[in-house]
């Protein structure tokens, strides 16, 4: 009679242990979720700030084409890339060619009395920091969750809920060197 | 240290007990200094957060009015994962910058007129983090209890060198006929406290508040990643010379040391030379974190005795 109980009250405390771990690896999961949201806000801002930026400069920078057509081609890869990696990298181009586009504009006066231009400036400059701040965060968390996947025993049980290892949002290397600039 | 400060006024105020040896008074001068203090932190949580409202020139900033500023705060509020603040402008052509708010959540950061127009934007922002790692490290509540102490020290002491004044001591002696020398030697060691405990205390305030101004700045460099721009904003504040006071409380909190009326010049200073903290920020050529400014402020500074922070996240 006692063993019954006892081996009962084992497999009990198994299974809180196992819905421990478990809720333990939701939370974070959710988290890192969270985070993602957090940056994609900051991507989908900057994909609409583009065109507007695009259109202003257009009747201005004369000489410039080619680096818009750039830009332009450049916006709409990381519009359509799926996975955070495809993103991430599709991203840090955009982000060379805006800062690229971005001296290149130094040589308009025009455009710097411009207070349409100058404000699409700030905000693209914001967007971008917004966007470097959000992915250091989103990368510590993402490392956070794929610790905590890959620490036995936990491995055992992400297998069976099948808990996969989230990707981190890296820019090209230059990029991730790059203290947040205020130049676009 | 705050225990160390309240131990000080306790046993101040248990002096003042006509009959030391019994060990009553030090209980009871413990529970008045412990009340004083209470009854000051409750004034400074209902009223601490209307400190900048009381500011005659400052002003709320809405995001329409200042985009680059607001844009600069919505950053750090991101990189910090604090609420967002309440901006104020101060109308003066100072260079200053502070934080205040009990709480996150009620926080505010305020930026001086002159401060606004002089740097770019890095620079801007390299200051704000500072103001913002002060929200985060919970330091506008900090100092407000550390000042606090101070002030109940202050005040203890004074009652007490008064009641010797106005005749505390005579009672004391025709009281106890027997005691002769001991009391002697007991009324002069609380004599002594009573001048010293005051100086102590303020030694302790300000070097408090010194160490904290190095932790907001390395708290504020993890958020930037940018260690230059602090240092060149702190360069240009540095050359400022326009007074500006923003009251004792809030004083703890600013970028730099506000440049007070002539006669409270002589106090002794809330923050750590500029040049000191300019050095540690250039000398930051490892890394721009948290851990490298420990490390090059333990090579600078020569020791390494800063309180420990909560690390971003």
């Amino acid at each position: 009679m006692t063993t019954t109980w006892i081996i009962i009250g084992i497999i009990a405390l198994l299974i809180i242990w196992i819905i421990a771990i478990y809720n333990g690896m939701v939370k974070m999961r959710n988290k890192v979720d969270k985070e993602w949201r957090n940056i994609d806000v900051q991507l989908e801002r900057r994909y609409s700030l583009i065109p507007n930026l695009v259109e202003t400069v257009k009747g201005y920078a004369t000489h410039e084409q080619e680096t818009l057509k750039k830009v332009t081609e450049y916006r709409s890869a990381a519009m359509n890339a799926k996975s955070v990696a495809d993103k991430a990298n599709a991203n840090s181009m955009l982000s060379s060619a805006l800062s690229g586009l971005s001296v290149q504009l130094e040589a308009y006066p025009d455009l710097k009395a411009n207070t349409n231009f100058l404000s699409l400036q700030e905000e693209l400059a914001s967007t971008e920091n917004k966007i470097s701040f959000s992915r250091s965060i989103y990368n510590e968390v993402v490392m956070q969750y794929n610790n905590k996947i890959q620490i036995f025993p936990n491995n055992i049980f992400a297998g069976m809920f099948s808990f996969k290892e989230k990707e981190l949002f890296e820019m090209s290397s230059e990029q991730v060197k790059e203290v947040p600039k205020v130049s676009f | 240290m705050g225990l160390l400060m309240m131990v000080l006024g306790a046993a101040i105020g248990a002096f003042l007990d006509p009959n030391p040896a019994s060990g009553q008074g030090a209980i009871s001068g413990l529970f008045i200094a412990i009340i004083i203090w209470a009854i000051q932190s409750l004034f400074a949580f209902a009223g601490g957060d209307q400190v900048i409202l009381r500011m005659a020139n400052a002003r709320e900033v809405r995001s329409e009015e200042d985009k680059e500023l607001y844009n600069i705060i919505e950053e750090l509020s991101i990189a910090s994962g604090l609420p967002m603040p309440k901006i104020y402008i101060i109308n003066t052509p100072a260079m200053n910058a502070f934080a205040t708010g009990m709480n996150p959540k009620k926080s505010v950061v305020a930026i001086t007129k002159g401060l606004r127009s002089r740097l770019n934007r890095q620079e801007i922002q390299a200051v704000m983090a500072h103001e913002m790692s002060h929200i985060h490290n919970r330091d506008v509540r900090y100092m407000t209890f550390a000042s606090i102490m101070l002030g109940t020290i202050v005040i203890i002491s004074e009652i007490l060198l008064r009641s010797f004044i106005w005749g505390g001591g005579n009672r004391r002696s025709s009281d106890n006929k027997g005691g002769g020398a001991a009391q002697i030697i007991i009324l002069a060691v609380v004599i002594l406290l009573a001048i010293l405990a005051p100086i102590l205390a303020r030694m302790f305030y300000f070097s408090l508040s010194r160490k904290r101004e190095y932790l907001a700045d390395a708290i504020s460099v993890s958020f930037t990643r940018d260690p230059i721009s602090l240092a060149n904003a702190l360069e240009k504040i540095s050359g400022d010379n326009t007074l500006f006071d923003p009251g004792k409380m809030t004083a703890a909190m600013c970028i730099n040391k506000p440049r007070l009326k002539e006669h409270k010049e002589n106090l002794a200073s809330t923050h750590p030379p500029i040049q000191k903290r300019i050095a540690i920020l250039r000398a930051m050529s490892m890394g721009t974190d948290y851990d490298t400014y420990m490390k090059v402020y333990a090579s600078v500074i020569g020791k390494n005795d800063l309180p420990k922070g909560k690390k971003k996240k």
